[in-house]
C-alpha cells in the first residue's frame, strides 16, 4: 500500500515570505523596525511595541534545544514509518522559540541545551521545510 | 490584581452550586452527547429540587458539536441567557465564572451548566487532523513536523521539568497511582484495577517522556451543575456550596507553540486573584481538584499555586501527602486519569460532594474549603466552601 503524503504547511499571506525564504534555503523571521524584536509565529504587528513596521530578516539558523519529545503513538498514518520520531523546541540565537525536528541523531542522545543549526528539506517542488541538526561546534560523542 | 478588586469581592460567597449530576460514565455506542448531557441534567435537577421550568440560563459544552440552542430545542427550554465556550477543558472554570457573574448581575435566577461528551464512541483521538479551537493552536500549527495532541504539549513540559530540576518519570508515576487508589473508592469511576509505579514504568510511551498512565481516559458521559444566588440556594434540597473565589489569567503569547515556561507567567497571577478574593491561603485548602488531562499538570499546578516551590513537586507528591488521609488529598474522585474524562466538570461535582460530606469511604474528613485549579493558556481556579 502506498504511504499517504505527509501534511504540508498551510501557507497564508502572513507567512508567505517565511516559506519563500525557506525555498531559497534561508531562515527568515519578522524583525520589528521600531524595537528590533524578532517574532515568531508571524504577525502583522509587533507583540512587544505594537509597531506595524517590520522586515523579513535572515536568521543565523543557530540555536539550542529547549525541550523535546518523542512520538511513539502514530497520529498521522503518513508518519508511521518515522516512529519513534522527535519534535523539538529550539531557542534561536536571535531569541524566538521555534518548533522543528532534529535530524541525523539517535533520539537517545538529545539533551537540553544541545546546540543545533538549521538544514533545509525540500519535501516537494514547492515546499521546503526547515529542520535542525547538531551544530558543527557541538562535541558529539556516543553517536 | 484586576481593575476593581473591591467590586469583584462582592461576588465572594454570593453564588452557590446547588445541584450536581452525572450520567453513566463509560462507553455507550448506542447513545450521543446530548442524551448523556440531559441524563446528567435530570440528575442535577433532582439533586437540588428545581424543575426544568425554573432554569433561565443554559450553558452547554463538550468536545464534539454540541449547541446550547439545539439542546434548548430538545428540552423545550427558552432561557434568557445561553452560552458556550469552545476551548475544551480550559473552559470549565471560566464558564462557572461567567455564570456567577451573570447570576450576580441579576440577569438570570438559575443557570444549568450541561456537559456532554461522546469521544469514545466518536473515536476522538485528541490528535491528528482534527478541528482547531482557541487555546489549542499548539496542537495543530505544526502538523508538518508531526507535532499534534495536547499530550505532546504536556510531554514537552514534563521533559522540561525533568531536565531542569532532575525530577523523574518514576516520581511522576505517584500521581496516577494515588488517583487510581482514590478511584477504587468511587462507584462512578471507570478504572478500578490496582495500579503500581512499576506498571506505570513498564507501560508504553505515548509521547515520550509520558507513559500511557500519564494520560487521561477517553470515554463517554455527561455532567450537569445548577447554580443560583446564595439567597435562593438556602431554600433548596441540599446544603449550598458557595463560590468563595475565582481567578483567571490568560496568556496568548506564543500560544501556537507548546508552552515552555511551565505556565509560570500566568498561574501565579490567577492564584493571587483567587486567594485574595476568597480571603484564604493555601493552608486553608482541605483538598485540591486539579485538571489532570496529564499527570504533569498536578506538579505544575502545585508549584505555580505556591503549595510547594518550583522544582519541588516531585518530592512533594511522594509519601502519601496527596492521598486521602494525607495532608493535601488531590483528585479524590480519581480524576481524568482514573474516574472519567469529563474535561473538568466532574472535578466541580467532586468538590461539591466532598463539601456536602457525601463521599462515603473517600470522604475528606471535615472538608470546609476545596480548590479546583486548571492550567493552560487560560489559567483558571475556583475556591468552594460549605
Amino acid at each position: 500500500m502506498p504511504t499517504p503524503p505527509k501534511p504540508l504547511p498551510n501557507i497564508t499571506n502572513l507567512d508567505r515570505s517565511y516559506w519563500q525564504a525557506a525555498k531559497r534555503h534561508e531562515l527568515h523571521l519578522q524583525k520589528c523596525l521600531d524595537c528590533s524584536n524578532v517574532r515568531y509565529p508571524a504577525s502583522p504587528v509587533c507583540g512587544r511595541c505594537g509597531s506595524n513596521r517590520y522586515e523579513w530578516s535572515k536568521m543565523s539558523g543557530r540555536g539550542e534545544i529547549a525541550s523535546w519529545v518523542v512520538f511513539h503513538r502514530c497520529y498521522f498514518p503518513s508518519f508511521a514509518g518515522d516512529i519513534p520520531y522527535n519534535v523539538a523546541m529550539i531557542e534561536l540565537e536571535e531569541g524566538p522559540m521555534v518548533i522543528s525536528n532534529i535530524v541525523g541523531i539517535d533520539n537517545r542522545f538529545l539533551f537540553r541545551g544541545m546546540r543545533v543549526e538549521v538544514v533545509f528539506d525540500d519535501v516537494t517542488e514547492e515546499i521546503t521545510i526547515p529542520r535542525f541538526c547538531i551544530a558543527k561546534e557541538e562535541p558529539v560523542h556516543a553517536l | 490584581m484586576p481593575g476593581d478588586f473591591k467590586r469583584l469581592r462582592e461576588l465572594k460567597d454570593s453564588i452557590a452550586i446547588v445541584g450536581v449530576g452525572a450520567s453513566r460514565q463509560g462507553t455507550f455506542p448506542e447513545l450521543d452527547h446530548y442524551t448523556l448531557g440531559i441524563e446528567a441534567l435530570h440528575d442535577a435537577l433532582g439533586d437540588c429540587g428545581l424543575a426544568l421550568r425554573d432554569i433561565d440560563g443554559l450553558v452547554v459544552q463538550g468536545p464534539g458539536d454540541i449547541s446550547f440552542v439545539r439542546l434548548g430545542e430538545m428540552l423545550g427550554l427558552n432561557p434568557i441567557y445561553g452560552a458556550n465556550f469552545d476551548v475544551g477543558g480550559l473552559g470549565t472554570i471560566p464558564l462557572v465564572q461567567q455564570a456567577a457573574m451573570v447570576l450576580h448581575s441579576g440577569l438570570c435566577q438559575n443557570i444549568a451548566l450541561i456537559y456532554g461528551n461522546c469521544s469514545r464512541t466518536e473515536g476522538r483521538k485528541f490528535g491528528g487532523q482534527t478541528t482547531v479551537s482557541p487555546g489549542r493552536e499548539y496542537s495543530s500549527s505544526f502538523y508538518y513536523y508531526g507535532l499534534t495532541s495536547p499530550g505532546a504539549a504536556s510531554a514537552f513540559q514534563a521533559r522540561l521539568h525533568f531536565e531542569t530540576y532532575g525530577t523523574t518519570s518514576e516520581q511522576l508515576a505517584m500521581v496516577p497511582v494515588v488517583q487510581r487508589r482514590h478511584a477504587m473508592l468511587n462507584p462512578l469511576a471507570i478504572k478500578k484495577e490496582p495500579l503500581t509505579v512499576e506498571m506505570h514504568q513498564k507501560s508504553r510511551f505515548i509521547v515520550e517522556p509520558l507513559h500511557l498512565y500519564d494520560y487521561c481516559l477517553i470515554n463517554d458521559g455527561g455532567v450537569a451543575l445548577i447554580m443560583t444566588t446564595a439567597e435562593r440556594a438556602r431554600d433548596l434540597n441540599k446544603k449550598p456550596v458557595y463560590i468563595s473565589g475565582i481567578g483567571r489569567q490568560d496568556t496568548y503569547q506564543e500560544s501556537s507553540l507548546p508552552n515552555h515556561r511551565l505556565w509560570r507567567e500566568t498561574m501565579p497571577k490567577a492564584a493571587e486573584m483567587v486567594y485574595g478574593m476568597a480571603g484564604v491561603t493555601q493552608r486553608d485548602i482541605d483538598a485540591l481538584m486539579i485538571y489532570d488531562s496529564f499527570s504533569i499538570n498536578i506538579w505544575i499546578s502545585l508549584e505555580n499555586f505556591g503549595f510547594c516551590k518550583p522544582g519541588e513537586a516531585g518530592d512533594f507528591t511522594q509519601g502519601g501527602r496527596i492521598e486521602l488521609g494525607g495532608e493535601l488529598p488531590i483528585n479524590t474522585h480519581g480524576g481524568h486519569l482514573s474516574e472519567s474524562y469529563m474535561q473538568g466538570w466532574l472535578h466541580h461535582v467532586e468538590a461539591v460532594r466532598q463539601l456536602r460530606r457525601e463521599c462515603g469511604p473517600r470522604q475528606v474528613k471535615d472538608a470546609e474549603v476545596i480548590q479546583f485549579i486548571c492550567r493552560g493558556n487560560l489559567a483558571s481556579t475556583v475556591i468552594y466552601r460549605r
